[in-house]
């Protein structure tokens, strides 16, 4: 059997899978803050005790993703950290990269440095571009910088000197004199972490990793002591944003590659999913209370990006937190969720988000003193959500707070409060089918090929209408939606990437084999176990340009095949094809090297309570094409797979609710999941 | 048929703004121009039928958003309505078109549907090259400036005009990048088309010209609004700058009268014998200051234009003659600030002191063993403080182009950035404090001497502080420890030599605490 947990933000879901039966256990508990581990044990001596096992039973690694290092670098509850750079750059990350992201704003707010003026040192050393040597580096120099950071009682320690991308050396020397002068303090090297080329970005990364370390090293200890409390002899495997899972030795040394642990792992159970359902092209769209997520997954994989913002300031605006380059999954995030509050701007229209009323006050509709209009009320007023049933009738709503939040707030512009909640509904589902609509075409995909997955609190009530609003024909709702992540992490595979910053240009060709042998031998090292298969990939642009797409290469390539993977992809994504001379150049190396690893069946989230009966109600309901009409109201849990109901319906779910449009039609599979079919034909 | 509430237009607007949001994203990604992608030098945008602005990109070089519309509709006047085809491409780098300056080329393609236009995608961006002196201010006419292409068919119903091509390759030193360049605008513009017509099929009743009429009937109020709380009355303010041959003066003089502006510059010093001079930056710094003043939340549109009437006395430093050299057309960069100093009174929350203003250029081009090389590099000063708020160091404005990396400069051209680091205490004194210049220190690292040419500003004239905040320091810019004589001239940097630079802090806003006290 397998274990897995998933530390969010609210909750700690687990789940419990047994391999030979493919039945899996699930379970939830609230995170506990004070101590992450505690839900972790608490949450795995349930699940075992419900699937009548013992800790003996689990005889894999247990795998777990985690919320922490994201937390700790956005609530600055980082470790007491200092900067080493090279001599004459110790301003490099109060520079930055001197551009606004707001144009007319003028008095936008700027990210604070991790480390302040007084923790940053420099050392007298030079490289240049090509990775060799102008100065040597002065070790005396780091010797009395050891002395100080002694003195500052400094817990953790970031080195990013310029150029160390080409090569590492002189880093590697620094770490050297500090292991022997500061011994146990941690040091991050920016050379190991991240070899590329951009000092501002790779010191804010390097620096981000150092502030993390301490305090991510407890976290994990404390876990793989809870396992041990409970008495599961196995190791602790730990979910990367770029959805593969590392061992706890090289977590604790890179903790930052976890920052969007939770978030990848969601991407990887809803591959997973796709796969079992035969279904490719995928759109995940995962709506909560006060953002919407968006990730596209094609050919059973989620897209991989080589960037991640942290802490944005300044109401969730792209610019506005510190540049962190990592492999993540590639992820839109969307300031709207159920708690948005709309309301009218400066100019009279509507808009929705990026304020939330978060789950205090929370929507109008939750009678918990809220009195601002937002999504949720919108659904309610609309007659989405069911008053007497939100949560499976775990909480009441008010219909009549959130009428009176739109007349008071909205009634400037909207007649009456349906006409206002029917606003609210058209703008927030616009924005999420052009925000889904941009991310894919970006991506050289057309949205209308894919399957949409929805999941999430507010994803299942907007889904159907965003798919028809993008001409998308199918929506899954997932059975298990609320352990997606928990799920992706018992499936995802040991990886390790490591990557370097080195032009080459195709002209020049000579062989990548020793870059890409290192790069392995690196990634080796980290994973600490055979390898299974080793993925290539370079960042290819043409010379002369700035940005540079990854395009997966062979062991024996050639420069033509090169090219050619690389010509490709330009004019799939940018829809320009390069004249055939035009020269071109790799700009970073990249491996993904797997561990051996069997992907379990997982057949069903079993074990759910005896389905529910009782006579579907009917209830007024608005949609675009019908005004206010009667619809049926059913629980899912009643329905009986490959039964299919044709909408205006309304189905309630365990933790969300679908809304069936007029024409289209759901049904549950064997498994659970409610797939919605889209009438296109008759919008 | 369409009801334009208050969420139809809302959701027809954010869609159409992220037509021009992609558009940028087509150029960045593909664009040859290390000015484009480390320094952000573009603007994309929609306009309507008859060449108005609609939309913008969000992160569009504000000079350009002022300009766009005009040099459209001067191009599409020039070669006839009736003559456009759909797959046609329309370019022109010529100022005298509305265009900024030589080095960046605008291109505009009509959108067709049912063989009507009904809409035009326009893209600008600082092409990697433009012959002649391209950036340097010393030329002194636009026929010594560069490579000057009238409005064109850049393409021709989708088939390249390779007539056009040739002659613009053969006028640039690295005519490659330039071509890329120019492929990377048609390719952002047709991306635009695409979106457009998409947009429509999906929503046949939509009419672009009512969408519009609404889109702009919203800005227009909202500025008008804003103008109407001004009480009426003249507002007046200058500011100097170091200029090239001798120090330059902006003055303007802003007269509310209900919700309509004039901006007058009469009392700017005359044009000058080399490229200081600003044509149609005048007009777009103009918009964008007052953008920020007026209106900061509204998205910008043709409709913010109709509130306000812009005068320029001609020949002067801001409205120069046919023929003038307009390659660095900086001093329109204090614009916003000089504005902000006229508007002090009615304004107080809103302006702000003036910014360590433009950012810095220095250009080097040569021949390394691996080809030819021509870096761009710019660098900031210190933002001005406003009411509230310390200015950030090292921040562009009002322009917004990025720093390129150190290590990025150093790839690409023989140089050694030797040290990079805050002017701490630069900014202006002050309740609020203006930000801080910065200093640069680069060594020549070529075996040949070194082409460079330099772009500076408040090297005697420092960035003025606003409400008794103090100025910010000066701007120095020194080759081997001694002041460089020509600060926007052109150099031959011999092996091993240093350039020291520092860029000018931002002023401070208010009096200190200390200064209050007495």
């Amino acid at each position: 059997m397998r274990v897995s947990f998933d530390i969010g933000g609210t909750f700690t879901d687990l789940v419990l899978l047994d391999e030979r039966t493919g039945r899996a256990w699930l379970g939830k508990c609230l995170t506990t803050y004070d101590d992450f581990s505690r839900a972790v044990e608490q949450g795995i001596r349930d699940v075992l005790d419900r699937a009548g096992a013992t800790p003996a039973d689990i005889d894999r690694a247990v795998a777990g993703a985690t919320t922490l290092v994201t937390n700790a670098l956005i609530e600055r509850r980082g470790a007491k950290t200092a900067l080493i750079t090279t001599r004459g750059f110790g301003d490099t990350v109060d520079i930055g990269r001197e551009w606004r992201y707001d144009l007319y704003d003028q008095q936008l707010r700027m990210p604070d440095p991790l480390v302040g003026a007084d923790s940053r040192f420099e050392v007298t050393e030079r490289l240049l571009a090509d990775g060799t040597v102008l100065t040597p580096l002065d070790t005396d120099e780091v010797v009395a910088i050891a002395e100080q950071l002694r003195a500052q009682d400094v817990e953790s320690v970031a080195v990013c000197l310029l150029h160390s991308y080409a090569d590492p050396m002189h880093e590697e020397m620094v770490a050297k004199v500090l292991a022997e002068h500061l011994p146990g303090v941690p040091v991050t090297l920016s050379g190991h972490l991240v070899p590329v080329i951009r000092e501002y970005e790779r010191t804010v990364t390097t620096l981000a990793n150092a502030y993390v370390r301490p305090v991510a090293g407890e976290h994990f200890a404390q876990i793989e002591q809870a396992i041990g409390r409970v008495g599961i002899d196995q190791t602790l495997m730990l979910m990367q944003s770029n959805g593969g899972v590392i061992n706890t030795p090289g977590a604790r040394e890179y903790p930052l590659r976890l920052l969007e642990s939770g978030p990848a792992a969601g991407a990887i159970g809803a591959a997973h999913l796709g796969r079992r359902l035969g279904l490719d092209r995928l759109i995940a769209f995962d709506m909560g209370g006060t953002t919407a997520k968006i990730c596209v997954i094609e050919g059973g994989e989620p897209a991989i990006h080589n960037g991640f913002e942290v802490g944005r300031v300044h109401r969730l605006k792209a610019g506005s937190g510190l540049p962190v380059i990592m492999p993540v999954v590639d992820m839109l995030e969307i300031g709207a969720g159920g708690g948005s509050i709309a309301e009218l701007d400066a100019l009279g229209l509507l808009k929705v988000g990026p304020h939330s009323a978060g789950s205090r006050p929370g929507p109008a509709g939750y009678g918990l003193g809220g009195d601002r209009p937002t999504v949720t009320d919108a659904d309610i007023v609309l007659g989405y959500l069911d008053p007497d049933y939100f949560l499976g009738g775990q909480m009441a709503l008010d219909v009549g707070a959130s009428r009176k939040a739109m007349e008071e707030h909205l009634g400037a512009a909207f007649g009456d409060p349906l006409e206002a909640a029917a606003g609210i509904a058209r703008v927030v589902d616009e924005h999420m089918a052009l925000a889904m609509r941009v991310h894919a075409t970006e991506r050289g995909h057309d949205p209308r090929t894919f399957t949409m997955l929805a999941f999430g609190g507010a994803a299942p009530v907007h889904a159907a209408r965003v798919a028809r609003i993008l001409g998308l024909s199918r929506v899954v709702v997932p059975s298990a939606a609320g352990v997606l992540s928990a799920t992706g992490l018992l499936v995802a595979p040991p990886m390790v990437e490591t990557s370097r910053t080195m032009l080459a240009r195709l002209a020049h060709w000579s062989s990548p084999a020793a870059t890409f042998d290192a790069l392995v031998a690196q990634a080796a090292g980290e994973l600490a176990e055979p390898i299974e298969r080793v993925e290539r990939f370079v960042d290819m642009r043409f010379v002369g340009q700035g940005f540079e797409i990854e395009v997966p290469v062979g062991a024996d390539d050639g420069p033509a095949e090169y090219w050619d993977r690389f010509a490709a992809e330009y004019e799939r994504i940018y829809a320009v094809r390069a004249q055939p001379d035009t020269p071109a150049e790799v700009v970073t190396w990249r491996v993904r090297v797997y561990g051996r690893f069997t992907r379990p069946e997982l057949i069903r989230a079993a074990a759910e309570p005896a389905a529910e009966t009782g006579q579907a109600r009917i209830r007024p309901v608005w949609f675009p094409e019908t005004g206010l009409t009667d619809a049926p109201v059913l629980r899912m849990r009643s329905m009986r797979p490959g039964e299919a109901v044709t909408g205006p319906a309304i189905l309630q779910l365990p933790e969300s609710t679908a809304v069936v449009g007029p024409g289209d039609r759901a049904e549950l599979d064997e498994d659970g999941n409610l797939h919605i079919l889209i009438n296109l034909a008759g919008a | 048929m369409t009801t334009w509430d208050a969420a139809t237009l809302q959701i027809a607007w954010q869609r159409l703004i992220s037509v021009a949001d992609e558009m940028a994203a087509v150029l960045l990604r593909t664009a040859f121009s290390s000015v484009v992608r480390e320094s952000n030098d573009l603007a994309c945008a929609v306009l309507t039928a008859d060449g108005k602005l609609l939309v913008e990109y969000g992160r569009s070089v504000p000079v350009f958003t002022g300009t766009v519309a005009d040099t459209a509709t001067a191009m599409v006047a020039q070669i006839g309505v009736e003559n456009l085809r759909p797959g046609d491409v329309l370019a022109t780098n010529d100022p005298w078109f509305g265009n900024t300056h030589l080095p960046d080329l605008t291109a505009v393609t009509p959108v067709f549907r049912n063989g009507e236009i009904i809409a035009y995608v326009a893209s600008i961006c600082h092409l990697s090259d433009i012959g002649g002196a391209s950036e340097g201010a010393f030329a002194q006419d636009l026929y010594e400036e560069g490579f000057c292409l009238p409005p064109v068919k850049l393409v021709e119903q989708g088939v390249p005009n390779e007539l056009v091509r040739r002659i613009l390759a053969r006028n640039v030193r690295v005519p490659v990048q330039v071509l890329g360049d120019v492929d990377a605008l048609i390719a952002a513009n047709a991306l635009g088309v695409r979106r457009i017509v998409q947009m429509l099929d999906d929503d046949p009743g939509l009419d672009l010209a009512e969408a519009a009429e609404h889109i702009c009937g919203a800005t227009e109020r909202a500025v008008r609004t804003s103008i109407r709380a001004i009480p009426d009355g003249r507002y007046c303010a200058d500011i100097d700058l170091d200029g090239f041959e001798e120090p330059k003066t902006i003055m303007v003089t802003v007269e509310v009268t209900g919700d309509e502006i004039v901006v007058d510059y009469t009392g700017t010093s005359p044009q000058s014998r080399f490229g200081i001079n600003s044509a149609s930056p005048t007009l777009g710094y103009t918009r964008y200051g007052l953008a920020c003043l007026l209106a900061p939340d509204v998205p910008n549109n043709e409709g913010a234009r109709r509130a306000i009437t812009i005068r320029v006395p001609a020949g002067s430093l801001l409205n120069p003659t046919k023929g003038a050299a307009v390659s660095a057309n900086f001093p329109a960069h204090a614009i916003p600030a000089v504005l902000s100093r006229a508007l002090l009174g009615p304004l107080p929350d809103r302006v702000a002191a003036a910014a360590g203003t433009p950012f810095w250029v220095i250009g080097l081009r040569g021949e390394a063993a691996n080809g030819p090389f021509a870096s761009l590099l710019c660098f900031n000063g210190g933002q001005g403080a406003s009411r509230g708020q310390g200015g950030h160091p090292t921040l562009s404005t009002p322009s917004n182009v990025s720093n390129t990396p150190v290590e990025v400069i150093e790839s690409s051209a023989p140089v050694l950035v030797e040290s990079k680091r805050i002017v701490r205490g630069s900014g202006g004194k002050g309740r609020w404090a203006g930000g801080e210049g910065q200093e640069v220190i680069l060594r020549s690292l070529h075996a040949d001497p070194l082409d460079v040419i330099f772009l500076t500003e408040r090297i005697d004239h420092p960035a003025p502080g606003l409400a008794g905040g103090g100025d910010g320091a000066p701007g120095r810019l020194q080759i081997d420890e001694a002041d460089v004589a020509e600060p926007k001239g052109r150099t031959a940097l011999q092996p091993g030599s240093r350039i020291l630079l520092r860029t000018p802090g931002g002023g401070g806003y208010g009096f200190s605490e200390k200064e209050n006290a007495r």
